[in-house]
């Protein structure tokens, strides 16, 4: 390729990373300023008084916005919820995926099937029952109300599945052959063998988790359940325009995924082309 | 003791063990999954709030819905809102994400840098991106009208004014989606051989002939697997527009989008039939969109 088009298609990259990441550090620097600068002045890149270009930083906004929702208690809820909901997935989901990998039992295949073919049910097609069945099981308005109906998934198990099919059988004889049982297999073969698509569904479980607003929009009804999302959207709906609030609301949402991301990134890319292009 | 000796044979043990692996994800899948669809369509036959016991109004829910327009004025509105942002949001996303991976796909260095940073939209929550966006569509202090203003070009109320509330919204999904397809698109972009465009360029072939007559055909499959999915994803789009517009749809019902009515007629007004009705109204058309996929479009993504 010759040089022109080289620079051309880095100028081209380097305008989208702005596109892309620059909204995110003017919402941070944002949440630092005061208020009063944030509104008569527009965005900046860094949080400066605007006469004398000092840096110029201020905890009032998260002051003011922890005392109208209670973020600290929301950030440990979604926590939480996010975290025990990844555990589940990830042991319950690991324990049938590996038994249609490997086990035989009646009706495996048709079980299997039925179970594929209901991904194509869209979630609003259960969400009102759903609803209605984690009220019957004494779980609304709670946090393992938000856990329960999602702690396993079938599209999961297929992913894990078709992983563990990937894994030498001769291991799991071997480990027959010295006295395994069942359940010892899969805890001391392939568990740890299937570390990277545990990775991958793991990360993804917590994301999902971390992140979702309808089923606790539906579902939680007092503050000191809302999880970050529902709070902000709260927040959003309630007060409006009030953009100081808005931005540390959003940031101390977004900075845990960040971090995360930024240190499971390797699985996170992994994980999109996953069930795409292999599916 | 029938029971003892049937634990004997090897094949029952087997399958017993594949039971006890598989039970918890069946109690699950039973009370979660299929339980509630099965609600779902009978209850879309009742007038059921969830307070009071329903009562069987067979296909009275259907009718008010398709045909009824003084008391469903927003039905056949709303899906053609939700249309309109599919239009919206779905071909400029995809080529949006087609470009950067097509930009990522040169053998530049720092390919894993730029895809982290195009990345960083997808993983964050879409309610504080909605609230982060809106600040920028302020058309005081946002960053959009205050460019605008530098650039001597007409402003606009962004997110308030009928023409550009449901194009603004579908902006930030754009936005926001961009580094998924990207990284599908990318992955279809490196299975294709490279002897197929040595061979093009022994032939002759431009840049741009090579692009239209080599990677844009055999990136069929992958882009005909985003076009669905995307589709399918907007066409549920609710989040950032109730956080946007307080769950009204505003203005005017320009981004009253289909779910919203759904929500609305469930949590609002407690019409949960009628709901559950519109859910499986929702499940038809995306079986359809489906149907068309696996009818008219290659299969196989190797």
């Amino acid at each position: 390729m010759d040089r022109i088009s080289r620079i051309f298609i880095y100028l081209c990259l380097c305008a989208f990373v702005l596109v892309m990441v620059v909204p995110f550090i003017w919402m941070a620097s944002a949440s630092l300023r005061q208020p009063e600068d944030l509104y008569s002045h527009g965005v900046r890149l860094l949080p400066t008084d605007p006469e004398t270009g000092r840096l110029s930083v201020t905890l009032n906004n998260y002051r003011e916005v922890m005392a109208q929702l209670p973020f600290g208690r929301m950030f440990l809820n979604s926590l939480f919820v996010a975290i025990v909901a990844t555990l589940f997935n990830l042991f319950f989901n690991t324990l049938a995926a590996y038994a249609f990998a490997r086990i035989n039992f009646p009706f495996k295949e048709k079980i299997f099937g039925f179970m594929l073919a209901s991904l194509m049910i869209p979630f609003y097609v259960i969400m009102i029952p759903l609803v209605y069945i984690t009220k019957n099981l004494g779980m609304y308005d709670s946090l393992w109300g938000l856990i329960i109906p999602v702690c396993m998934s079938v599209y999961n198990v297929f992913l894990i599945r078709q992983f563990i099919i990937g894994i030498p059988i001769e291991l799991e004889e071997a480990a027959t052959l010295d006295g395994c049982s069942r359940f010892g297999i899969f805890w001391h073969v392939i568990i740890p063998l299937s570390k990277p698509v545990l990775a991958v569904v793991g990360i993804f479980t917590f994301m999902f988790n971390w992140n979702n607003f309808t089923w606790p929009l539906v579902l939680i009804t007092s503050q000191d359940k809302f999880t970050l999302p529902l709070g902000l959207g709260m927040l959003m709906t309630q007060s409006g325009s009030k953009y100081h609030l808005l931005l540390a609301g959003a940031t101390i949402t977004i900075i845990p995924m960040v971090i995360i991301f930024l240190i499971m990134q390797k699985y996170i890319i992994k994980g999109m082309t996953m069930g795409a292009v292999k599916g | 003791m029938k029971f003892a000796s049937l634990l004997r044979q090897k094949k029952f043990r087997e399958g017993l063990a594949g039971y006890l692996f598989v039970l918890p994800l069946l109690l699950y899948f039973a009370i979660f999954v299929l339980i509630p669809i099965l609600i779902s369509f009978y209850y879309s036959f009742t007038d059921w709030t969830m307070r009071s016991t329903p009562h069987f109004v067979s296909f009275r829910n259907y009718a008010e819905l398709l045909f009824n327009k003084q008391k469903q004025p927003y039905f056949w509105p709303s899906l053609l809102v939700t249309v309109k942002y599919i239009i919206l949001r779905v071909p400029v996303g995809l080529a949006l994400s087609l470009f950067l991976a097509l930009l990522l796909n040169s053998r530049i260095r720092g390919e894993n840098f730029f895809k982290l940073c195009y990345f960083i939209p997808m993983i964050t929550s879409v309610i504080a991106i909605a609230a982060l966006w809106k600040w920028l569509y302020d058309p005081v202090t946002g960053f959009i009208n205050q460019s605008l203003a530098l650039a001597q070009m007409t402003q606009h109320n962004w997110l308030n004014e009928v023409g550009t509330a449901l194009p603004a919204i579908a902006a930030m999904s754009v936005w926001q989606g961009a580094g998924y397809g990207m990284i599908i698109f990318l992955a279809g972009l490196k299975g294709i051989p490279e002897e197929l465009y040595e061979a093009a360029r022994i032939d002759g072939a431009n840049a741009w002939q090579q692009f239209w007559n080599i990677t844009l055909p055999l990136l069929r499959p992958v882009t005909f697997f985003l076009l669905v999915t995307s589709i399918i994803g907007s066409f549920q789009v609710f989040d950032q527009i109730y956080v946007l517009t307080s769950g009204l749809g505003s203005p005017e019902h320009s981004t009253f989008v289909y779910i919203l009515n759904l929500f609305n007629q469930a949590f609002r007004y407690y019409r949960m039939g009628l709901a559950c009705a519109m859910s499986y109204i929702l499940f038809v058309i995306i079986l359809v969109i489906t149907w068309i996929q696996f009818k008219f479009v290659p299969q196989s993504y190797d």
